[in-house]
């Protein structure tokens, strides 16, 4: 019983962990020279929620993690929305073909999804008219941003890996008593490449 | 009926999935974005962690300056007080003058009408994404902050309020893509749009190709904005790209305040519509404060 309220929660409490991530993301690099270096906690979420959820609460999660994130940034209205939902459909097609299934893949992703995400939004200001002065700091942080977005994602995927084995998200943690909610770091991820 | 639902679900959220996007995008055209309910909600989620984590790090940085920059400052005290001893003479001389002054401006019947009423603010967070450059400041409504105000610093023009909740409100700066300030130059009084362009430099639009532009020439608010008072320094020309054809130039400005360190900020609340006139240290000069 405590298991399935567990995993009928587990939506809600990714949803906070991003959110959290969004506050802490966007105070600690508040600074210079951390403010270069600002990793996107969102576009972790969507490309995990694209490869663990079914379509249709990826799809929901997806733009309420956009949603949250343009309250939190003065881009244009839809932008967040259309950029992340493009890397979500991306993904969702990709993993129709392709097997992700360890962090190294994990992380690869989110280095191409970094590229992709920032240069669709490139694209997209340049149909809204806002894009022409952009290109340039947008091409000048394009790689250093895939590098931290990857380095990044080392720990926020083990933390959504961990949330998921909390709260029976992952199928394999099933086999885990209603008792024994919270598991041994050792048998955390065991098996999943994490 | 729901045979077909189901059969075709999959490509029934898709389209919902592509669509709902599209509208929001279409609904930004139409009406100003100012923050709903349930907006407030999520940020009410948000902002204890911005200012909590801000808290906590200018706490870290303050003990750092406090007490590891101890060890220099038995010469930096000494180095201060022969400076000090250099300005004291300097406001004697300054004294002569102010007073000077004041009578020349009685005899030219000279009315100073400036008068600003500002509430000091401190930066708790910046944009979510490196691509855009707004931020977060820890005063709102409740502060009589509004959208729109003008927002400054001792340096000159930072940006304006985007949105506000009861405790925060967004500042769009200087350097973000959405931000545009009419300005002039302080020479020559050539006029144009500055507007942000990347982490450290503006663009002034609508230079024509024959305005007289040059390096280091300051940049001032024009006042023509409804925003902005007349006369707040926005930022220096850097560099000037003139072809030799084509109706406009390029012209980089680098702006008055710099955003690596920006920490406090001021919000104008309130302002005569009579132009700053004190043109380099605006801020300070005459500033009512309601903090």
């Amino acid at each position: 019983m405590k298991s399935m309220i567990l995993k009928a929660l587990n939506p809600v409490f990714l949803a906070l962990l991003v959110l959290l991530g969004i506050g802490l993301q966007t105070s600690i690099f508040n600074s210079y020279p951390l403010m270069v270096l600002q990793p996107d906690i969102v576009l972790l979420a969507v490309i995990w929620v694209a490869l663990r959820r079914e379509f249709l609460e990826g799809g929901i999660l997806t733009l309420f993690f956009s949603y949250a994130a343009e309250l939190h940034s003065s881009a244009p209205q839809g932008l967040y929305l259309c950029t992340h939902m493009a890397v979500y459909l991306t993904l969702r097609g990709l993993s129709r073909y392709f097997l992700f299934a360890k962090l190294p893949q994990y992380i690869t992703l989110a280095l191409g999804a970094s590229l992709f995400w920032k240069l669709f939004g490139l694209l997209f200001l340049q149909t809204l008219g806002l894009g022409a002065h952009q290109w340039r700091h947008t091409l000048a942080l394009l790689f250093p941003g895939a590098v931290i977005q990857g380095l990044a994602g080392i720990w926020v995927f083990r933390l959504f890996e961990k949330l998921d084995w909390m709260t029976f998200k992952n199928p394999r943690a099933k086999h885990v008593g209603d008792d024994d909610v919270f598991l041994e770091e050792e048998t955390l991820g065991e098996g999943t490449g994490f | 009926m729901l045979k077909y639902i189901r059969e075709y679900r999959f490509y029934i959220i898709l389209f919902f999935f592509i669509l709902i996007p599209i509208i929001s995008i279409d609904t930004a055209t139409r009406s100003p974005r100012t923050y709903r309910i349930y907006d407030r909600v999520i940020l009410g989620l948000t902002s204890p962690v911005q200012t909590a984590v801000s808290w906590v790090m200018e706490i870290s940085v303050s003990v750092f300056n406090n007490y590891v920059f101890l060890l220099r400052t038995r010469q930096e005290n000494l180095a201060v007080l022969e400076e000090n001893r250099r300005l004291l003479n300097t406001i004697v001389n300054l004294r002569e003058t102010q007073e000077e002054n004041g009578r020349l401006r009685e005899l030219l019947a000279f009315k100073e009408t400036f008068s600003l009423q500002t509430i000091n603010a401190r930066v708790i967070a910046k944009d979510v994404s490196t691509e855009f450059r707004a931020i977060r400041i820890n005063r709102g409504e409740k502060d009589g902050i509004q959208a729109d105000m003008p927002v400054i610093n001792s340096e000159g023009i930072v940006g304006r309020v985007l949105r506000t909740t009861d405790s925060t409100a967004d500042v769009v700066t200087l350097l973000d893509l959405l931000s545009a300030i009419d300005a002039l130059v302080k020479r020559s009084r050539v006029r144009g749009i500055v507007e942000g362009m990347t982490d450290e430099v503006c663009h002034l639009k609508f230079a024509l190709r024959t305005d007289d532009v040059q390096a280091g020439d300051l940049l001032l608010s024009s006042g023509l904005g409804g925003v902005f008072p007349k006369g707040l320094p926005v930022g220096t020309v850097s560099n000037v790209v003139r072809q030799p054809y084509g109706i406009t130039q390029n012209v980089e400005v680098r702006p008055a305040v710099d955003f690596s360190k920006l920490e406090e900020v001021m919000v104008i609340t309130s302002h005569e519509k009579a132009p700053v006139h004190v043109l380099e240290k605006p801020v300070r000069a005459g500033v009512k404060n309601k903090t």
